[in-house]
């Protein structure tokens, strides 16, 4: 097969694995289950087609505009988390996902069902991206994330998000302004996933409501879920492993909602953590061999 | 003496339950208070209420003369006052160090600008503080594994952290053993010695009786008696509260 090929699976990979650590930052650190982060994904999407189509922004002019307006509106959309929580909240996240798909496509301003095409390719060095050129820029983009998301990871704000989303109530009494810290989740979460969107949408040239379903959001938290939660590395993991599989056999392609869903039943009830999250079999194990090796002292029980 | 937190007529009802019903009570700096009555009496209600998790339906809360009433918990939090659960509630994905941090963090939390700071650069701080806990051998260990003493010990951690003038613990000595408590009560004579004022609502009498320097007594929601142990243990209101005169309830312990 042609380079080509390996590409597109590697540029569809790399912006897959953006979404995930970004609902990694939602539903692994601030412990807000999402089922509609691709709500974020199609925000960032259309924002970055529609301010280069209609308004004649460059790819680099918009992504500004796009992580603005994708944060702004993620925290809109994160204002009912503030009122319910845990199953209460997945549902109207499910609610939400079907409200924004329903937006674009029921208003003519973003296309309706037609969608947005005609997307262009960001311009670099005077020319348009190439397959590689693309697939250099997402991998660019996925180191970015990958670096800004550890950094927050050792900050304030995701201890506070942690302990926020285990215990709101003793939360409270560290100090934590819970509100606030969901807002921040919220925000900081779909600001990432738009950088996915707009990746996506100028890498496929044209955007549908269709690419942002209910669907679409079952597969980012299956990959999560798959992963890790609460982790970058489960979370790219499980990016990786996800969009891989369908590529090795392509006779799942066409099941490939029954296996998403499948991961998800029994990850989550044979291991919740994921294959690389904190206190899962596969890491403890490889926790043990790393001990092991550098020949240091093996502690038992410190699982 | 000062009064570090006084409330006047603290009322708090739910519905047609007086939970606390006109509550008049100071709390002296630098002292022990217990706050002690039969179940139902109100006494966490009033903790409740200090720490803005329930909004008083009647009545004032100042702390160092100022009013506190009607803030959010966590404002509560940064103006001094830190309090432990009764029912411990770690954060049990978290490690022992990392729950501390989180209390450490409190300083950090309101303005957005020092969110992006690194929290493992208050390690040293926090490791302090589990050592005067006794939970510096433990540090790396999920919260969640910790047998009840020595959570109970990392919720006082947590609160300590907090960096309070004012700390309130919620039945500190449940479920411990006669050792643990003996260790309690020199731990929490090392937090008065370091200069915090500790109130705690207790069922223990004895525990209460031998560490508290200042008694009040609450039954259905009211105060009924103030003042030292021995003049509390001899109350006549009391003891009818605690043993019952018609009802002839369960006294607690």
């Amino acid at each position: 097969m042609a380079i080509g090929y390996y590409l597109t699976v590697g540029v569809f990979m790399g912006i897959f694995s953006i979404l995930t650590i970004s609902l990694n930052i939602l539903t692994g650190y601030a412990k807000q289950v999402s089922l509609g982060h691709a709500a974020f994904f199609g925000i960032g999407a259309y924002t970055s087609a529609m301010l280069t189509t209609n308004y004649g922004l460059t790819f680099w002019q918009a992504l500004p505009c796009v992580i603005i307006i994708t944060a702004f509106i993620g925290t809109l959309l994160g204002l009912p988390s503030l009122r319910v929580s845990h199953d209460f909240l997945v549902l109207s996240t499910i609610g939400l996902n079907f409200i924004v798909g329903g937006v674009f496509r029921y208003f003519s301003f973003f296309g309706g069902s037609m969608g947005i095409i005609g997307v262009p390719p960001p311009r670099m060095f005077g020319s348009p991206l190439g397959n590689m050129g693309y697939f250099l820029l997402t991998l660019a983009f996925l180191i970015l994330t990958i670096l800004t998301s550890y950094y927050f990871s050792k900050t304030w704000g995701r201890l506070a998000m942690e302990a926020m989303g285990e215990d709101e109530i003793a939360a409270k009494s560290m100090g934590i302004n819970v509100p606030k810290f969901k807002t921040y989740a919220f925000a900081l979460s779909s600001a990432y996933a738009g950088i996915a969107g707009a990746l996506w949408a100028h890498y496929v040239g044209s955007v549908f409501p269709g690419n942002f379903s209910f669907d679409r959001s079952v597969a980012i938290l299956s990959m999560l879920v798959f992963g890790g939660m609460g982790t970058i590395r489960g979370a790219l993991l499980g990016a990786f492993l996800l969009r891989l599989f369908p590529e090795l056999f392509r006779f799942i392609q066409d099941y490939r909602m029954l296996v998403y869903g499948g991961i998800l039943v029994v990850m989550i009830r044979f291991q919740p953590m994921g294959l690389l999250g904190k206190g899962s079999v596969l890491w403890n194990g490889l926790e043990w061999f790393a001990r092991k090796i550098r020949g240091g002292p093996i502690q038992e029980g410190t699982t | 003496m000062t009064k570090l937190l006084e409330t006047k007529d603290l009322c708090k009802y739910f519905g047609g339950l007086r939970a606390v019903d006109g509550v008049d009570m100071g709390i002296d700096e630098g002292r022990i208070l217990g706050i002690i009555g039969p179940n139902g009496a109100g006494k966490t209600t009033v903790f409740n209420l200090i720490m803005g998790y329930y909004k008083p339906t009647r009545g004032e809360i100042k702390l160092n003369g100022e009013r506190i009433d009607g803030l959010e918990p966590h404002r509560i939090v940064r103006k001094g006052i830190a309090r432990t659960f009764q029912i411990v509630r770690p954060f049990t994905g978290l490690s022992v160090l990392e729950n501390v941090l989180v209390a450490y963090g409190h300083r950090y939390y309101a303005r957005s600008g020092s969110l992006w700071g690194r929290y493992g650069r208050a390690s040293h701080e926090a490791l302090e503080i589990l050592g005067f806990t006794g939970l510096a051998r433990r540090k790396d260990l999920p919260a969640s594994t910790l047998p009840i003493g020595f959570q109970r010990r990392l919720e006082i951690a947590r609160g300590l952290a907090l960096n309070p003038a004012l700390l309130l613990l919620d039945e500190p000595a449940a479920g411990l053993t006669e050792v643990e408590i003996a260790e309690l009560k020199g731990l929490i004579r090392n937090i008065v010695e370091a200069g915090i004022t500790v109130t705690l609502v207790e069922h223990r009498m004895s525990f209460v009786m031998d560490i508290c320097e200042n008694i009040i007594v609450l039954d259905q929601g009211k105060r009924i008696a103030e003042g030292d142990p021995e003049t509390v243990a001899n109350d006549p209101e009391v003891i009818e509260a605690y043993l019952g005169s018609k009802e002839g309830e369960d006294a607690e312990d």
